[in-house]
């Protein structure tokens, strides 16, 4: 008990065992969590272009997931499924509307910053798998970058 | 010690600038906080370490739309809880909970007040965040058992006699903060 402890009400002790189980928690974060949050601050101040989400989620056939956004004319969606455990395939696709021109480039970019581009596969498809998450696609267009945000597969 | 932070406001202003030191501040500051949150969401060690990562990704996506740099973190405390909720949703829609791999901790008390007593931690956490980090430090010394008045002194670099008062006053700041967030809730 320290001297403090002669003038806490119950109130106060009730609220102080609250912070000591806070604290435990807290000292419970491995190292590896704050290098990694002080990796990124490469993201600091990156301005590009947001597309929005248009639509909730959309269930799909199947389990699959489907999310849709636009920047402008510029439409971007994202059909997921399960593939295995903790796995999730991407479908991706991006175009533009009024040039009706297909994205240059689409990639899938994971929190801790690691970019991988999805190209075409012989039938244009643009399918790659991921592991369980959060992820956004960034696709690249004649008129510049636009990225979504982060959604859950 | 004053009340407001405004040390934070600083850090927060320099790391939108591109000041790496300023932004590995702020991540010592709040990381613990965050993590912890994660935690008390219920979430594993390797899920709240995923979730502390999204929050931080979206604090350096966001760090320019803070309307307030001294609540920085309240923002990272609402943020990650929001996170829980996203990935503990995602999570229902395609994995079925199996009862028979849940661990489940059993402190004693029943569902109800667990969930209640989770919820408060949580609002604590909230409250928490808006301290100074010197009044943070201090409490969470309070509640470390073995710490000396003469380690903490040495630690912090206060004088012996302020650190009673000064935590006291603390305390009184943290419980201001939980009304105060009772009161907007309400």
């Amino acid at each position: 008990m320290s001297p403090d402890d002669l003038v806490l009400g119950e109130g106060d002790r009730q609220l102080l065992a609250l912070l000591a189980e806070l604290t435990r928690d807290e000292d419970a974060m491995p190292q590896t969590v704050a290098d990694a949050a002080k990796a990124l601050h490469d993201w600091v101040g990156v301005d590009a272009r947001l597309a929005e989400l248009t639509e909730d989620a959309v269930l799909t056939r199947g389990d699959g997931t489907s999310y849709s956004f636009a920047f402008g004319p510029l439409r971007l969606r994202a059909e997921v499924e399960p593939a295995g455990y903790r796995r999730r395939r991407l479908v991706l696709v991006a175009h533009d509307e009024e040039a009706a021109a297909a994205a240059e480039e689409i990639s899938v970019q994971f929190p801790d910053g690691q970019t991988v581009q999805v190209p075409p596969d012989r039938f244009g498809e643009r399918i790659t798998q991921v592991p369980a998450g959060s992820v956004r696609m960034i696709a690249v267009f004649v008129s510049g970058a636009v990225m979504t945000p982060w959604f859950a597969v | 010690m004053t009340e407001t932070d405004d040390d934070v406001t600083t850090l927060v202003l320099a790391a939108r600038e591109g000041d790496e030191a300023a932004w590995g501040a702020l991540v010592d500051r709040y990381a613990r906080l965050v993590y912890a949150v994660a935690l008390r969401c219920r979430l594993s060690s390797t899920d709240a370490a995923d979730v502390s990562q999204t929050v931080w990704l979206r604090l350096a996506e966001n760090l320019g739309r803070l309307h307030d740099p001294a609540r920085v973190g309240a923002w990272l405390v609402t943020t990650t809880k929001r996170e829980c909720l996203a990935l503990i949703r995602a999570r229902a829609r395609y994995e079925p909970v199996d009862v028979t791999e849940m661990q489940i901790v059993d402190t004693g008390a029943g569902p109800v007040d667990q969930v209640t007593r989770q919820e408060t931690i949580l609002e604590v956490a909230g409250a928490f965040a808006l301290l100074t980090e010197r009044c943070r430090e201090l409490l969470r010394r309070l509640v470390v058992e073995s710490e000396s008045y003469q380690q903490i002194s040495a630690d912090l670099q206060m004088p012996i006699g302020s650190i009673g008062p000064t935590r006291i006053r603390c305390l009184a700041t943290l419980k201001r903060h939980l009304e105060e967030a009772v009161d907007v809730t309400r």
